[in-house]
């Protein structure tokens, strides 16, 4: 039962990279893509915090969450497609 | 160890084990949550491909979120019932990085969906009312 709890948060860090794979091949953005594998990547730290107590678990969920962040706040800043300037997300 | 003969409705230890019991039930439900809030993404996007419209990865990653904040709460439920049995002060940090790091993610979770949700809604609202006059292309 432990192995499973250990090895869960690792399943689901690999299905992260491979649905985020999946999704920039379909929508050909980034923009669209990684958002959902850092929300998967962050499910994955998070149930491994919940497995285990260690000080090595606690800084990967607050690593991923700070990587998070500011990914998002930088993809937000770029327009979705570099023709698009004028329709930048500050605007809309 | 010769014990006086005094009434003792709940020994330290008796409710120390319960509440090490509850702590351990409680941050399972969490863990459960964001677990099966993962299983439904996949289960999402999955469905989604066909489709191949990158919107529909937004809400996916709301409906995530949206599990993610419920097993939050549990999750942080559990360490509050931690500091009544925390022993030691390195627990006691640990414990206290793990309901800060926590209690962020629960806030900027949050504010997250709120602003997505918005997103979704205004685009709906502008498709439905592009619909019915003619776009310039």
């Amino acid at each position: 039962m432990s192995e499973a709890v250990d090895t869960a948060p690792l399943v689901l860090a690999l299905v992260a990279v491979l649905v985020g794979g999946v999704a920039l091949v379909v929508a050909r953005e980034l923009r669209s893509a990684l958002p959902l594998t850092l929300e998967l990547l962050m499910a994955a730290g998070l149930l491994r915090l919940a497995a285990s107590d260690s000080w090595e678990a606690i800084s990967t969920v607050a690593a991923v969450v700070l990587v998070r962040k500011l990914v998002l706040f930088g993809l937000r800043q770029t327009p979705a497609h570099l023709g698009d300037a004028a329709r930048l997300p500050g605007a809309s | 160890m010769i014990r006086a003969a005094e009434f003792e409705l709940l020994s330290e230890e008796t409710l120390h084990s319960a509440v090490d019991a509850l702590v351990v039930m409680v941050e399972a439900a969490g863990a459960l949550i964001i677990f099966v809030g993962a299983l439904v993404a996949l289960l999402l996007f999955l469905v989604s491909l066909p489709r191949r419209d990158p919107e529909e990865f937004v809400s996916v990653r709301l409906t995530l979120g949206r599990f993610l904040a419920l097993g939050l709460e549990f999750q942080l439920a559990s360490d509050v019932l931690r500091t009544a049995v925390a022993p030691s002060f390195e627990e006691l940090g640990k414990l206290a990085a793990v309901a800060a790091i926590r209690t962020a993610l629960n806030f900027f979770l949050a504010r997250e969906i709120a602003e997505e949700q918005r997103a979704v809604d205004d685009r709906r609202a502008r498709t439905d009312a592009g619909a019915q006059e003619p776009r310039p292309s």
